[in-house]
């Protein structure tokens, strides 16, 4: 289990009941450090990812941030989905621009976010449409987005599905990086993937 | 019974216009409803002008520039036409998918080149024209020639159209160099004759060539300069959706609105009264209501739809909400402002024509911003109550002003 940084953000979902999926009644806190999400297809872990970004209202309960609600669409949370929006004519370095435009008070220097695309291996097409990138490469450019943005709350959806093991391993030391003083919530199927994090596991269903 | 290739494209075509003017049958109605007679004037004047046009170009009396304006002109409408309506011609989304299917490229060359004639709908009455008006008139070797001119001249403008849209760069080049060299020759001479046959065969060969491959050229794009890339960022991408998934609406919105400024300014070039000039204002201030109080909305609601992952991010939806409110607006209220002046400057002095046209633009400024609310809140209604106000609105201001 990872051990909670004083004066980092605190995750609080209290008594949620998700809109799908058998998820009900949930009570869990998060705090700074890597946090998986598991359980079989269909038990709600994507709505979950949802509905603490902002973008699906749960049924009830309440989710907190430091103690205070999280409005619908907090600016301290993003969510990497798992598959790219269905918008195959946009470049994808103007994507992964506006994605991290969204989190001006968080956002890594430019060196950084140059830095992230090199060592994902994507900086080649960022002058590309998302159409015409691999899942896997598309799936970087999500990433590399949210490691440029860095909020302190960023939730993953299957994160390493169609990558390649170099990648894998470069997105695991960016996430070891992010997780001293961010909330990393992760949902996967593959928890061994992760094991050098020391995350903490909540099992849906 | 499976479908055939052509079949499967065919149906393709028919459910994305279908889509695509869902929202605008009513409009395209109540404006319909509106001009009437003045509409059907403008449209069949439009297509006589483009007849007499062609019929021009192979008679030897015709200038160089003329018959070079001609093919311009028709180059030009003609693409336009197919660009606008590419995504339903050409299918471009789901050709990566087929390209993996065992699709001879002879298939794919056809379907296309079908679709295409298909979109250039009622600019086939035209030609249709020109070879009834030969028919009539008895053939003769000249009439022929003519026939044969405007023949190559639509087969060399769907070679370009095609090689275009396909983003195939080297091969539109070859087929725009074809196109040249059947501007700057014609049939009067036997050198001339074999230059225009050598360019249709040089065109159709770089057609085939065109579709020879299964990936665009242009999976790589360049990106827009800084100052466009910027503004697309903080309109919350609505600027890039207006120029791709959402480009065509709001082509078909912008091209209503324009036409109906055109078809007002004609209007008070034909009949220069005070009761045109408010009927026009009128006429035009309706379409525009009609056809842009549903764009915020729509805009917004696509946006979100394909960004669902940030769409709860406050910042997102502040920059998308401000551009897609500003934006329509901003051709509204420009639309209105166009359509006043020409109605001013055709009303005599003595009419207090500044005074009367107050009450139709507060009308329709207010029917514009009730329609922008109610559909941004989801009242279903409106999409018939504003269509309906509107036309009512314009046959009663039109009557009593």
């Amino acid at each position: 289990m990872t051990k909670p940084i004083l004066n980092g953000p605190i995750l609080t979902l209290q008594n949620v009941t998700l809109p799908r999926g058998p998820v009900a009644d949930l009570s869990v806190e998060f705090h700074p450090g890597t946090h998986l999400v598991v359980g079989p297809n269909g038990v709600g872990k994507t709505s979950l990812l949802n509905s603490i970004a902002g973008t699906l209202k749960p049924k009830s309960g309440a989710i907190l941030m430091n103690g205070q609600s999280i409005a619908a669409g907090s600016t301290d949370v993003l969510l990497s989905p798992n598959a790219p929006p269905p918008i195959p004519w946009i470049r994808a370095g103007l994507l992964l621009e506006f994605i991290a435009s969204l989190y001006p008070a968080t956002r890594k220097d430019s060196q950084y976010q140059k830095q992230v695309v090199e060592q994902l291996g994507i900086a080649e097409f960022l002058n590309t449409n998302m159409g015409a990138l691999s899942a896997g490469t598309a799936k970087k450019m999500l990433l590399a987005a949210a490691f440029v943005a860095a909020p302190p709350i960023m939730l993953f959806d299957e994160p390493t599905n169609e990558i390649d093991a170099k990648s894998v391993s470069v997105i695991m030391s960016l996430m070891t990086e992010a997780s001293t003083d961010k909330i990393l919530v992760i949902t996967t199927h593959q928890p061994s993937t992760f094991t050098s994090l020391t995350p903490t596991i909540l099992r849906l269903g | 019974m499976a479908l055939t290739y052509y079949q499967i494209r065919s149906l393709h075509f028919k459910g994305t216009l279908a889509t695509w003017f869902k929202d605008l049958n009513k409009a395209i109605f109540s404006v319909a409803s509106i001009v009437g007679s003045e509409l059907f004037v403008i449209v069949a004047f439009l297509l006589m002008a483009i007849a007499g046009a062609l019929s021009l170009l192979g008679s030897p009396t015709t200038s160089s520039a003329k018959r070079a304006f001609i093919i311009l002109a028709w180059q030009i409408g003609t693409y336009i036409v197919l660009r606008s309506l590419r995504e339903a011609a050409l299918m471009p989304r789901a050709r990566h998918f087929f390209d993996t299917l065992p699709v001879s490229r002879l298939d794919k060359l056809r379907a296309d080149s079908w679709i295409a004639i298909r979109c250039y709908s009622i600019l086939w009455l035209p030609v249709a024209w020109v070879i009834g008006s030969v028919a009539y008139r008895g053939v003769s070797s000249e009439r022929l020639l003519s026939l044969l001119s405007i023949a190559e001249l639509v087969a060399l403008s769907l070679c370009v159209n095609l090689l275009m849209l396909r983003q195939r760069r080297r091969e539109s080049g070859v087929a725009l160099l074809a196109l040249a060299v059947f501007t700057v020759s014609n049939f009067q001479s036997v050198l001339g004759t074999c230059a225009q046959f050598g360019a249709l065969a040089l065109a159709n060969a770089s057609l085939w060539k065109g579709y020879e491959y299964a990936q665009d050229d242009a999976d790589k794009i360049r990106a827009n300069s800084a100052f466009v890339e910027r503004l697309a960022i903080d309109s919350g991408l609505l600027i890039s959706f207006l120029s791709n998934e959402l480009r065509v609406t709001f082509l078909i919105r912008i091209a209503t609105v324009s036409g109906s400024l055109v078809a007002c300014a004609l209007l008070l070039g034909i009949r220069e009264s005070h009761g045109s000039a408010i009927g026009a204002l009128v006429f035009v201030a309706a379409v525009a209501t009609i056809a842009l109080y549903s764009l915020p909305a729509l805009c917004r609601a696509t946006v979100l739809s394909k960004l669902d992952f940030v769409a709860g991010h406050p910042t997102f939806r502040r920059r998308l909400s401000i551009a897609a409110f500003i934006i329509p607006t901003l051709i509204f209220v420009v639309t209105l402002f166009i359509a006043y002046c020409l109605a001013d400057v055709f009303t005599a002095p003595e009419f207090l024509f500044r005074q009367h046209a107050f009450l139709p633009l507060i009308f329709f400024s207010g029917t514009y911003l009730v329609g922008v609310v109610a559909t941004r809140i989801g009242i279903q209604s409106a999409t018939w109550i504003i269509p309906l106000a509107s036309l009512v609105a314009a046959i009663v201001l039109s009557g009593l002003i």
